[in-house]
């Protein structure tokens, strides 16, 4: 499309122009909402806003409370096909969701797990799976079996370096390999914040419910930046019980 | 009468490529009117039409028959023989991918322009046009096969832009590849300029399928571009205060993440 002869467009009208608005995702139209007043009224109109198109994120939240069924999770994920971050609660069924994630969402590249107090092999096997390029996996559960782990540091080649996440497991040198073990943040000391904070009873710190503690000494991580982040949202959004 | 005969407006009876081509470039010629056709469309006038109706139709006649007059050495021509030659192919083509099952005369719909153009084009494809169909549904079948329907808003240039893309849409939409193909062929070809014509006119004649294909290739235009670059692209006027546009801009800062960095400038 050449620009000669190109001529004012302030004539074409507003239906027009809500027809081509129709057109673009959300962050274009809240661009398009600046060029002037008309443009801003247009694209406030009614008909733009039936359908999101909110694919120009890159991460979502879904919230604890409620019961999601099947379909609204393949539904939710089938709009979300960009989608590259994922936290996993407990109001998802544990099993479902991998298989809707290896059909609709195949970009995911970070994944907090946090469904219940057990992370086994069947959480792993589904994960190496349907999310083969995790790149960042967090695991928050009370207990997570050594097979399970060692499955996932073994079989998600493109895990970085730190990039794995464990809550609550002990000796963990002594049962991985050694290449596996460079991957994973864990502490063994009880100096950091999490561990500090590990006995602390406030709801807002204890999304999971209370953690047990084992052998009278809690063995906790510190997140990294990203996944601190996404922590710190995740508390925010759940309701205090 | 020498008024009346220097603003008399010209017919086309069929549109071609050619025709279009020369509709385009301002150069239209006349093509030689069936005696046939026009002896029963003035019996259809005598029959159909009031009195003050009758006397536009005797006016008509007039003017048909001294252009009628002043065509006949022209017909005679080679060229003018061949001309009629490609029109009957395309009557032929046309003939074949006709919708309609009435007689060849009651499939035809003629359409005047703005600018005094006046085609005649296959029913279906008036069909496409909803203005033009909600029209012809208000009237009788009898007088709208009579006269040309006026577009007080569409130029020919529009008009011609528009029966091509009809036609060529059906043709193309036989497979999905070919479909794309052809839209973006035709959106290409047109300026800034033209293509503004042009939705102008869809949109008046409610041609839907032009209509949106029109709107997805300006949307793709803007689509991840700076507030600055869609205003230079459209020569839209910026009637924001400065301040106004600060608070909106920090308002909709996360709509900027996406932007191209060559539409900033």
């Amino acid at each position: 499309m050449t620009n000669s002869n190109r001529r004012d467009w302030n004539e074409l009208s507003y239906e027009i122009l809500v027809t081509i608005l129709m057109f673009l995702n959300v962050g274009d139209i809240a661009a398009a909402s600046m060029v002037n007043k008309i443009w801003n009224k247009a694209c406030h109109d009614p008909s733009l806003w039936h359908t999101l198109d909110l694919s120009i994120r890159s991460s979502y939240f879904l919230p604890k409370k409620g019961d999601f069924t099947k379909v609204a999770v393949d539904m939710a994920m089938k709009l979300w096909v960009s989608l590259e971050s994922i936290t996993l609660t407990s109001v998802v069924s544990r099993h479902d969701i991998f298989p809707t994630i290896l059909e609709y969402c195949k970009k995911i590249t970070e994944m907090k797990f946090s469904c219940g107090y057990i992370f086994d092999v069947k959480h792993s096997e589904a994960m190496a799976k349907c999310t083969p390029n995790l790149k960042v996996l967090s695991i928050r559960v009370i207990v997570a079996t050594m097979t399970a782990l060692c499955c996932v540091l073994t079989s998600l080649e493109h895990l970085e370096d730190r990039g794995t996440v464990v809550v609550g497991i002990r000796d963990i040198q002594n049962h991985l390999p050694p290449s596996s073990v460079g991957k994973l943040i864990y502490c063994e000391e009880g100096k950091c914040l999490r561990c500090k904070n590990g006995c602390d009873t406030t709801p807002i710190r204890q999304p999971y419910g209370p953690l047990r503690i084992y052998g009278g000494r809690m063995r906790l991580t510190l997140s990294n930046i990203n996944l601190s982040e996404y922590a710190f949202l995740v508390q925010h959004h759940q309701p205090s019980h | 009468m020498a008024k009346e005969s220097g603003s008399s407006k010209i017919e086309m009876l069929e549109i071609s490529n050619e025709a279009m081509a020369e509709a385009q470039s301002s150069k239209i010629e006349m093509l030689e009117i069936n005696n046939e056709a026009m002896a029963e469309a003035q019996s259809s006038k005598t029959v159909t039409m009031k009195p003050a109706e009758a006397e536009e139709s005797k006016t008509e006649t007039q003017k048909i028959t001294d252009e009628e007059s002043k065509n006949v050495p022209i017909a005679a021509t080679e060229e003018e023989s061949k001309k009629l030659s490609i029109t009957k192919v395309e009557e032929s083509k046309n003939a074949a991918t006709a919708t309609t099952e009435g007689e060849k005369e009651e499939a035809k719909v003629s359409l005047k322009t703005l600018d005094g153009v006046t085609f005649e084009v296959e029913a279906w494809i008036a069909k496409e046009m909803e203005t033009v169909q909600a029209y012809i549904d208000d009237t009788s079948a009898d007088t709208s096969a009579a006269i040309a329907i006026p577009l007080h808003n569409v130029a020919g240039r529009e008009l011609a832009r528009m029966v091509e893309y009809c036609k060529e849409h059906r043709r193309a939409s036989v497979s999905a590849g070919n479909l794309k193909e052809f839209e973006e062929r035709f959106a290409a070809a047109l300026n800034l300029y033209e293509m503004k014509d042009l939705i102008i006119a869809a949109n008046y004649l409610n041609t839907k399928k032009l209509l949106e294909s029109l709107s997805r290739c300006i949307a793709k235009a803007i689509k991840n571009k700076s507030v600055e670059f869609v205003r230079d692209y459209f020569g839209v006027t910026n009637d924001y205060t400065t301040e106004e546009e600060a608070q909106y801009r920090e308002t909709n800062a996360w709509a900027f993440r996406n932007v191209d960095e060559d539409s900033r400038n």
